[in-house]
């Protein structure tokens, strides 16, 4: 296993898609605080630095997904995962291996942001109004969530082993997602009252009213879960640093991450290999 | 222990479809083992078993002696190296990138003898030259540069000269020939090109439609292959009982064509024929080529009745 995480790493290091990842992010790290500084001076704000906090996460999410898909079915297409079943190692530490070799590649991606951009916003004017325990918890939910989008993003290209399909497969997934999330997402930010304004001899009035949209009782809670459940609910609640539910989040993406990765392992290990 | 590999009536199914239909051959240790087969027969997917990329659906292999059903299989394999259709590298990696990579999947310390084994597939000039730029017989030197890492005693090739030109074909020949003869490597190769196969291989395994049809020395292919006669006579019923009581092998070409797996007196069958009131028309003695013997090994496998056999020719 030890053999096969630093053979995938070494090839991690040179992967242009990863120094690509780390690259933009670790830019996007750095210029986010600063623009955010220039429009604190121009306005004459002081913007607090929690709000680009959470940015890294729809973005490392995106691009995890095309990394993921290369670098495991680079392997799949090109054959070289034979050379390792070869030589006598399991498929399970096979798989195992890319999976944590993804992993640690998101992880490196998000510190490539969190980091230049936690700094410069504590260097530059603005202090942050969430206390460093809120905080490190925000970072632990989304590394996690993360976590459970390679997690599924492995599965998926295991399922597929091509390359092409497997990328189209996935981002396909990833924006529909993201799509679910958003909608779900605006549909628990409906207000519960509503007005009409309406005209009566020459006046105009204001009636207020229930939101026939807005969702309530179990619909709600269902709703409130799911949007805490699905990885883009999280990412976005974490982007914008409005998570109500954080250990909640924490908990279903461990166990996306355990679901899926099994699941993930379980196909690989039936697969005939071409 | 003389053989290296043996399977046992493998059979691998795929829904109704028989890739593997009882396949039983064995590998004797030192051998290059030419496996023979048109497309489809079965080769590559018994390679994939023996591999470890697919599981058969019934019977088993042994490797180095140790079942596939037995957990140290795993550890059987190390000492096997396969080069299964394509060469299994990284495209974007430079050869010695490539290398170095499986080094590191094998657990070896360091990477001595990285340059001898590039220099062993005629690669230690390639520089920072990417993999995606290289030649189709470079490619699959590097591929069995890469099977040769960890030093194997067995090396499984599929199709290995599969598109090459002459000189890779050459190449790739000569390579085989000396990890053989100078590391007393064992090879198994795949291949349906059998006149490249008869300048390398010393036994032979013959496959069709997921069976062995016949395994062979490379002696006793030669043997077979040697000069048969054509006999065209007025009746042909009357020749093959002249041949029947001389215990000859022969095959039945049409009703007045028999053909011959040995030499014959040719006035004492034109006389023995005479006494069955039967008129030889011509004679014509043929160069069996190993295309020949093949294509007789499969038609006689798909219609055993069209080939009466008595004892040896």
């Amino acid at each position: 296993m030890n053999r096969l995480l630093s053979a995938d790493l070494a090839r991690l290091r040179k992967h242009v898609l990863f120094l690509f990842g780390v690259s933009v992010m670790l830019i996007y790290g750095i210029v986010a605080p600063m623009q955010q500084y220039s429009e604190t001076m121009k306005y004459a704000q002081i913007s607090s630095p929690d709000k680009l906090f959470g940015g890294y996460i729809i973005p490392v999410c995106i691009m995890t997904a095309f990394l993921c898909c290369v670098f495991c079915a680079e392997e799949y297409d090109g054959g070289t995962v034979r050379n390792k079943l070869i030589i006598g190692h399991s498929r399970t530490d096979v798989y195992t291996s890319q999976f944590l070799t993804c992993l640690i590649a998101g992880i490196i991606m998000c510190l490539a942001y969190v980091i230049p951009s936690t700094l410069l916003g504590l260097i530059l004017p603005g202090d942050f109004e969430k206390t460093a325990s809120i905080l490190a918890l925000y970072l632990t939910s989304g590394m996690l969530c993360i976590s459970a989008c390679i997690s599924i993003y492995c599965m998926l290209i295991t399922t597929v082993q091509n390359r092409t399909a497997g990328t189209v497969l996935t981002l396909f997934v990833v924006l529909i997602v993201i799509y679910i999330g958003i909608i779900t997402g605006q549909h628990l930010k409906l207000p519960a009252e509503t007005f009409r304004v309406i005209t009566e001899n020459g006046v105009t009035k204001h009636i207020y009213g229930e939101n026939p949209h807005y969702p309530k009782g179990i619909y709600r809670t269902f709703l409130e879960i799911f949007y805490d459940v699905l990885p883009s609910g999280q990412a976005w609640q974490i982007t914008y640093m409005t998570a109500e539910h954080l250990p909640r989040m924490i908990v279903s993406s461990c166990m996306i991450i355990i679901i899926s990765f099994l699941s993930g392992r379980k196909q690989f290990e039936k697969k005939d290999l071409k | 222990m003389d053989n290296i590999l043996k399977t046992n009536a493998i059979c691998k199914y795929y829904k109704q479809f028989k890739a593997l239909d009882g396949l039983t051959m064995c590998v004797p240790k030192g051998s290059i083992y030419g496996f023979v087969g048109r497309n489809g027969a079965g080769k590559t997917t018994l390679i994939r078993i023996l591999c470890g990329l697919q599981h058969p659906t019934s019977g088993e292999f042994e490797l180095y002696g140790i079942s596939n059903t037995d957990k140290a299989i795993s550890a059987s394999r190390r000492k096997m190296g396969a080069v299964v259709e394509t060469p299994s590298i990284y495209p974007d990696m430079t050869a010695t990138d490539n290398l170095k990579q499986q080094y590191r999947i094998l657990g070896l310390p360091d990477f001595d003898g990285l340059q001898d084994l590039l220099k062993l597939v005629g690669l230690e000039h390639t520089g920072k030259k990417k993999v995606r730029n290289f030649s189709l017989g470079m490619r699959q030197r590097l591929g069995i540069a890469v099977a040769l890492c960890g030093n194997p005693d067995f090396l499984v090739l599929d199709e290995p000269i599969n598109g090459l030109d002459p000189q890779g074909i050459i190449e790739i020949r000569n390579l085989i020939l000396k990890l053989n003869r100078e590391q007393k490597i064992t090879v198994l190769i795949s291949s349906h090109i059998l006149e490249e196969l008869s300048k390398l291989a010393t036994h032979y395994g013959f496959i069709d439609k997921g069976r062995m049809i016949c395994e062979m020395r490379a002696e006793e292919l030669e043997a077979s292959c040697q000069a048969c006669m054509r006999v065209t006579v007025t009746d042909s019923k009357a020749l093959t009982r002249v041949l029947d009581r001389k215990n000859i092998t022969y095959r039945i070409i049409d009703s007045r064509t028999v053909e011959i797996d040995t030499k014959l007196n040719i006035t004492q069958l034109v006389k023995e024929l005479s006494e069955e009131k039967c008129e030889m028309i011509s004679v014509k003695e043929q160069e069996k080529s190993l295309e020949d013997f093949y294509i007789s090994l499969i038609e006689n496998a798909e219609h055993p009745e069209s080939q009466k056999q008595k004892g040896s020719a």
